[in-house]
């Protein structure tokens, strides 16, 4: 489903940081990246949603539609293959001004048209999903709150609902242990 | 082998670098003070600053004070609409350049816009407006629309430009760059990230600048009184034209007031937009 063919970064002040990675991940398959601190990881999965522009090699996306090249493909592909990539930061890159509820519709960008949404919003079907979402976890209480008062845990959790507040089907996460509790286990998440 | 080459270097780096800084940092020390104490002696003297004349003056400054009192106080009546219009003119002023200058300021900062031609660009403008000063503006377009408050309005709008693009542009460089890029990655769109990961990040600061802005724009507004832009400021060129300066002391009470209702009223504003988060 993903796969990463010879990929290369070399860093501004010229030394190789990696150097011919290939591998692949299967549908349902969790893969957990090991390695020192300051080794490369977090460039290699910000190379995975091209945050980072890698100097070689390929990443390609199987999903259910047609395959898309994250290597070389323009900023409208690079919109669509984003949205289906569900990415948490080390220290998650919430928007502490904004309501959690906010933050977890921030989830959804990639999907609502963009002019629709800078002069109404998000709509309201919307809000409820988000909604739904923060109850799954148990904090639909904290909807309404900045998230900059949210203790670390909260943050993590809530930052896994507003990437899942969409069909992704690839999801990456940069160091950060989740520790996820979860109320209702009948709820399940698909990796 | 490995790791006994990388100690070294470090080694190294821990043990000679800190001094070099040091003494750099000693360096600086002495030399900075040094050269604001020339330039404290060279300004005097080029200024023909001297305590002894100021002295010597003093009791002409207190005559001339001693002339504004007591104030005009049947000026005021005359004085409500000249100052309701000072304040509509700071008011459209200051709205028109934040409107104006913030998107100039989004096409300045480094972090939102890569094109350097779009950068400079847009620097360069905020650069012109600040570098004009208001009256020079006011001439252009007195000039050009005739006298009133709106010449002093469309004055007001562009110099305040430069102050504000700069101050807002500052503010977008200075965001957490987290939030935006976690935006990003699940695809928003360049408007959408800057309205759901810049804004809220500036907000605070955008409402401070904007108001301080409009804090000078009244006082500003004054000074364009000289040319002839309507508003408090042409009363009191006026006022002193005519050595009415009884009159000039009630024109300067106003203008006091007005000042401070504006602190007040930007307080209450901004404490709606910014104290939230102190008080949840
Ligand atoms: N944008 C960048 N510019 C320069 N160096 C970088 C940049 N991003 C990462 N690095 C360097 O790449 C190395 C690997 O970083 P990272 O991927 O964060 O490591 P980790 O495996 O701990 O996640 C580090 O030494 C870091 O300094
Ligand atoms: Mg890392």
């Amino acid at each position: 489903m993903l796969t990463v063919e010879k990929l290369a970064k070399i860093l501004p002040d010229g030394k190789p940081l990696l150097r011919d990675i290939s591998f692949s991940v299967g549908r349902g398959e969790l893969v957990a990246i090991l390695g020192l601190s300051g080794v490369g990881k977090t460039v290699l999965l910000r190379c995975i949603n091209r945050l980072t522009t890698p100097d070689s090699g390929e990443i390609i996306l199987n999903g259910d539609s047609e395959p898309f090249e994250i290597t070389n493909c323009n900023i409208r592909e690079l919109r669509k293959v984003r949205r289906r990539i569900g990415m948490i930061f080390q220290n998650f890159g919430l928007v502490n001004r904004l309501s959690v509820l906010e933050n977890v519709l921030n989830g959804r960008l990639g999907y609502t048209d963009a002019l629709q949404n800078l002069f109404f919003g998000f709509s309201d079907e919307e809000a409820d999903m988000a909604l739904k979402a923060l109850d799954r976890v148990g904090i639909a209480d904290l909807a309404h709150r900045r998230a900059g008062t949210l203790s670390a845990g909260r943050c993590s959790v809530l930052l896994l609902q507003g990437r899942l507040c969409r069909s992704h089907i690839c999801y990456l996460q940069t160091n950060q242990l989740l520790i996820l509790i979860r109320p209702h286990q009948s709820e399940s998440w698909a990796f | 082998m490995v790791n006994q080459t990388y100690q070294k270097k470090t080694g190294q780096r821990y043990t000679e670098e800190p001094q070099g800084n040091l003494e750099r940092f000693y360096g600086n020390k002495y030399l900075i003070p040094l050269f604001l104490f020339l330039f404290f002696i060279w300004s005097v003297i080029g200024t023909d600053f001297n305590l002894k004349t100021l002295v010597e003056g003093f009791p002409n400054i207190l005559d001339f004070v001693g002339c504004m009192y007591p104030p005009e106080f049947d000026a005021f009546s005359n004085l409500v609409k000249p100052a309701i219009e000072t304040i509509q003119m700071a008011f459209l002023g200051t709205l028109f350049a934040a409107l104006i200058s913030f998107p100039l300021a989004i096409l300045a900062a480094k972090n939102l816009t890569t094109s350097r031609l779009l950068r400079n660009t847009s620097k360069g403008i905020i650069a012109f407006t600040r570098t004009v000063p208001d009256i020079v503006f006011a001439l252009i377009f007195v000039s050009a629309v005739g006298l009133g408050t709106f010449p002093g309005t469309l004055a007001l709008s562009c110099h305040s430009i430069g102050m504000l693009g700069k101050l807002y542009g500052e503010a977008i460089e200075e965001i957490d760059p987290q939030p935006l890029e976690a935006v990003e990655a699940v695809g928003a769109s360049r408007i959408q990230s800057i309205k759901y990961a810049v804004i809220p990040q500036i907000l605070p600061s955008f409402v401070a600048n904007t108001f301080y802005r409009f804090d000078v724009n009244v006082r500003a507004s004054v000074v364009l009184g000289l040319v002839g832009a309507g508003g408090i400021g042409f009363e009191l060129i006026y006022a002193m034209k005519l050595f009415s300066y009884r009159e000039v002391a009630s024109i300067l009470i106003v203008i006091f007031i007005i000042i401070i209702l504006s602190e007040k009223v930007s307080d209450v504003i901004r404490k709606r937009i910014i104290g939230e988060e102190v008080l949840k």
